[in-house]
């Protein structure tokens, strides 16, 4: 129990542990197979392996299986068991210019390079809560897959019938507002080595890929209420927010084959990409210029990229004049914030016994100074 | 190292009915699970950082002189030995061994096809959501 001063207690706690365990696995439904968590809750997958800071889709699974669905307890999972694993190697630096674009968006931009896809998104349609019965959604299900599977290749696409294919890693609008002329250029002439933020906990002030490694893997909704909190809170830091990129995409891991030297692809994981646009307005600042925030993070999660590209930008601006860094640095962990909240609920006996002791000598010292 | 798992424990157990080959082969390094950190350059600064781990099983063999490596992604100890087992093989020159190469070559142009027709079928599902959004006059 770490530093909680208490013991005892073990055969209740195997015993709740044992509930756990026997509710969960002897319940009346039927087997929730790891595929189906795959398949029917992607974003759920996607979004703590994106917290945990481990590309692992079966194990995510697995882990959300065992946490009853609790995101934070399956990031909890994800954290503890890689925690038992060697790291065997770091990959060939990935060029987020290569990502393979399964949907692409460019909110600031109409006329941009490449084709915009929106892919598998709702963002443009309302939200009905769909109220039918399983039967009549396995019904619609079978007739979708019917004629999916009876649709001639040349029915299946507007796009290839103009002959205008879609480019699969389209130029980013960053590199067009450089040919215009209308971007700060920050482009690094050295190379330095990244920030692990696995091996070392990164303290303000942090090298910016410390941050950028940071906002990865940070949790969701911390981050979102971050940004929000920067735009419109109490920090008063209200800037014009653009979009310019938003991807979600496929990119190749590679590493070194150790014989031949070359590198080898040994994976390929889906990320999300986003560019934000600040337009500069400070008297220190480029103001006929544009400046670019970046985010990107593991699997399909488009709020955590816009946040974080939105807070890369802004920490760049804020440069540790605010606690903008150190709040995104020590407090938007998913596992950190988390455990410590939770810790509340073991015994603090002794604590707060100490309390009541300092209260009664309080209240004994004011009643004998009051006689 | 991109081929589907079962393909590949396929292929290795084709391998291993070779009297030869069995007799040749020390697991140098048997399959092992951990990880790979990831490190991404962005476009902004062109500065790498690390985007975070996957997950893979490696092994390491030798078959004679050559070695054999493998790093496939996630948990599959048996895709990874019968892949480093294919990387030494095909690394050989021995007569012997020819058929397994060519077996092996074929079993990389499926796996290029494999993928080449999974991507082909991602764009087909998504070529439709192309839009070019119009701006109010």
């Amino acid at each position: 129990m770490g530093y909680v001063s208490a013991r005892g207690g073990l055969d209740a706690i195997r015993a709740a542990e044992r509930l756990v365990r026997r509710l969960r696995l002897t319940s009346e439904s039927s087997w929730l197979e790891e595929d189906q968590i795959l398949e029917k809750l992607r974003l759920l997958v996607d979004r703590v392996m994106g917290e945990a800071g481990l590309w692992a889709p079966r194990l995510a699974a697995k882990a959300l299986r065992q946490s009853e669905g609790d995101a934070t307890e399956a990031v909890h999972l994800l954290r503890a068991y890689r925690s038992t694993l060697p790291r065997f190697a770091y990959s060939e630096p990935a060029d987020a210019d290569d990502v393979s674009v399964e949907r692409r968006i460019v909110p600031a931009f109409q006329r941009v390079p490449g084709s915009q896809l929106l892919g598998r998104s709702v963002d443009y349609t309302a939200r009905f809560l769909e109220r039918q019965s399983d039967d009549l959604a396995r019904e619609e299900a079978e007739k979708l897959r019917s004629e999916a599977s009876g649709t001639p290749d040349d029915e299946r696409s507007e796009a290839h019938a103009d002959g205008d294919t879609p480019q699969r890693s389209p130029q980013r609008l960053l590199e067009m507002l450089r040919e215009m002329d209308l971007v700060v250029d920050r482009r690094r002439a050295d190379d330095p080595e990244p920030f692990d933020i696995t091996r070392t906990p990164a303290r303000p002030p942090a090298a910016r890929s410390a941050l950028l490694s940071s906002m990865t893997r940070a949790d969701t909704g911390a981050l979102v209420n971050q940004w929000y909190r920067n735009i419109l809170g109490p920090d008063g830091y209200l800037h014009e927010v653009t979009l310019g990129e938003v991807r979600h995409g496929a990119i190749d891991v590679e590493v070194r084959h150790p014989v031949t030297g070359l590198p080898v692809c040994v994976s390929s994981v889906r990320v999300t990409e986003v560019e934000a646009i600040e337009d500069l307005e400070g008297v220190d600042e480029d103001r006929t210029k544009f400046d670019v925030g970046y985010g990107l993070c593991f699997g399909h999660n488009e709020r955590k990229a816009i946040a974080m590209a939105n807070l890369d930008i802004a920490c760049h601006r804020d440069a540790g004049r605010t606690q903008l860094e150190q709040s995104l640095l020590l407090t938007t962990d998913a596992l950190d914030s988390a455990g410590f909240l939770e810790h509340l609920k073991l015994p603090h006996y002794v604590t707060f016994r100490s309390m009541i002791e300092r209260k009664f000598a309080m209240r004994k010292a004011r009643n004998r100074d009051a006689s | 190292m991109r081929s589907r798992p079962e393909r590949l424990v396929e292929l290795g157990e084709r391998c291993l009915t070779s009297e030869t080959l069995r007799s040749s082969l020390v697991v140098t390094q048997p399959p092992a699970c951990g990880t790979v950190m990831v490190q991404v350059r962005e476009p902004v600064r062109r500065e790498r950082f690390y985007l975070g781990e996957i997950l893979v099983t490696r092994c390491e063999v030798r078959l004679d002189a050559e070695r054999g490596w493998a790093m496939i992604d996630g948990d599959e100890p048996r895709a990874a030995l019968a892949a480093a087992l294919c990387d030494a093989v095909s690394r050989t020159t021995a007569e012997e061994y020819e058929p397994l190469r060519l077996a092996i070559d074929e079993l990389c142009r499926e796996t290029r096809e494999h993928l080449a027709a999974q991507e082909q079928r991602r764009w087909d599902q998504i070529a439709d959501t192309r839009v070019k959004f119009e701006e109010f006059e």
